[in-house]
């Protein structure tokens, strides 16, 4: 599920492969994370992990890591 | 950050003004207008068509103590709500317009744009979008991220004035080389020679219904209804066009406006809404004098003779350039036919997905939508 939270970023970004992905990483750090790499990425989470998210998760997602951890919390079974 | 959307009131005009403040402190262009005062700017199109505003506002609580709230505006976008006829149902479909945020100048506010875009779906899930400059720009890109459906409404020009067209023409004369081929073109006449060859092919043609005349009418009366009762089941998607809706979209005072109705013998067979504007300094047609069929509506067969004759009152009222922007078959075929060349298109049309899904259902093309200059933000910069 980790790896696929990476994919869904290096595609929602279009990220290169040899672009180093690390939790603490905010919108500053990650090449195309403005607001249409942040609605790619809304679109790309949705649709891979078949979840749907409100505006404060929305609002929340504003670090590598708050993506993981919304991800796993929202796929827990 | 803790965002809650709010529908603007006068109680947010000083927060929007910060936060437009904010925008041009760090040089965008982009601003979030506030509602005009009609008593100020009296309304010139649309003024009848129901718009809310809406703002993402950031709550921070200050701590310690006399703790209180300050609110920020940190995004907005704004809904007008239309009826609209879709595959023979008639709904309510929103435009969603004018979407800013802080994000443009502050990756720190990243998420207020989706956010913005959520609470639009969720307040009205059929949404649609017009124009917006182009597939590059940022609202187009943002929307195709959401999952939106993207096309462009073909667009057509007349070339009335060939050598002021060629003088005035900015897209195409970026650069020195093509400034002065251009300028080469228009002293030496051969514009004109190439212009007129055009027109004089088209006209052996011989296709326009020159059966059809013309009255400029003040204002959309019960003919119009006529004319939309007879010819809307022949498109998939449009806007309502009777004459109450067109009253709002086109009120009476707004006087720049000229309503044409079209007539064969004593029959009304369609009307055209067009304007007749001096430019000055447009970032596209420079300084000509420019000629918009902004809006038309007829059945498929009479949409020939429509845009002959606004085509014909706007070249005898001496504009330089005739322009339109079409997305239906019929109109776009009807605009080829009265000797207008299609170029490049950075009108674009959008939909939701629950819109794009009632399209589906109703299988209604691109091409079936009735969609123009008259639609979406409305007839601006022309």
């Amino acid at each position: 599920m980790q790896d696929n939270v990476a994919t869904a970023f290096r595609k929602a970004m279009r990220l290169q492969e040899s672009f180093a992905l690390a939790d603490p990483m905010s919108f500053d750090d990650v090449p195309g994370w403005d607001s249409v790499g942040h609605m790619s990425l809304v679109t790309e989470l949705e649709s891979r992990f078949g979840i749907s998210l409100d505006m404060d998760e929305i609002v929340g997602l504003d670090s590598v890591g708050a993506v993981r951890t919304l991800v796993a919390r929202k796929t827990q079974v | 950050m803790k965002i809650r959307v709010v529908k603007y009131s006068d109680e947010w005009t000083v927060a929007l003004e910060a936060f437009n403040a904010r925008l041009a402190a760090a040089g965008s262009s982009v601003a979030f207008p506030p509602p005009p005062d009609p008593r100020i700017i009296p309304p010139k199109f649309h003024h009848g068509l129901q718009q809310v505003r809406y703002l993402a506002v950031e709550e921070r609580s200050e701590t310690g103590a006399g703790a209180d709230c300050v609110s920020q505006v940190r995004g907005a976008y704004t809904l007008k709500f239309q009826p609209f006829w879709l595959g023979g149902e008639v709904l309510d479909v929103a435009d969603f317009m004018l979407p800013v945020s802080e994000g443009i100048v502050d990756r720190a506010y990243t998420q207020i744009a989706p956010s913005l875009l959520l609470d639009a779906i969720q307040r009205h899930p059929l949404l649609y979008g017009l124009g917006m400059g182009g597939f590059d720009e940022a609202v187009a890109r943002f929307l195709k991220a959401a999952g939106w459906q993207l096309f462009s409404v073909p667009f057509f020009f007349y070339i009335v004035h060939p050598f002021r067209f060629l003088r005035n023409i900015v897209h195409l004369r970026r650069g020195r080389l093509r400034q002065t081929l251009l300028d080469l073109l228009a002293f030496s006449g051969c514009g004109w020679i190439a212009g007129n060859g055009w027109k004089l092919l088209h006209a052996a043609r011989g296709t326009v219904d020159r059966t059809a005349r013309v009255e400029l009418v003040a204002d959309f009366q019960a003919w119009s209804d006529e004319v939309w009762d007879a010819a809307r089941r022949h498109y998939g998607m449009c806007s309502l066009r009777d004459a109450a809706t067109l009253r709002r979209m086109y009120p009476r005072e707004a006087d720049d406006f000229q309503r044409i109705k079209v007539l064969r013998e004593d029959k009304v067979i369609g009307w055209a809404l067009v304007l007749n504007t001096q430019l000055r300094g447009h970032r596209h047609f420079g300084n000509m004098r420019l000629g918009s069929i902004v809006d038309c509506f007829a059945v498929p067969e009479d949409a020939a003779a429509v845009v002959e004759q606004a085509r014909s009152l706007l070249v005898q009222q001496g504009v330089d350039l005739v322009i339109s922007n079409q997305s239906h078959r019929a109109w776009c075929a009807a605009l080829k036919t009265c000797g207008f060349v299609s170029g490049p298109s950075n009108f674009i049309f959008t939909s939701s997905k629950t819109l794009t899904r009632k399209m589906e259902e109703k299988q209604i093309r691109p091409d079936e939508l009735h969609l123009n200059r008259g639609d979406g933000d409305g007839p601006i910069n022309l």
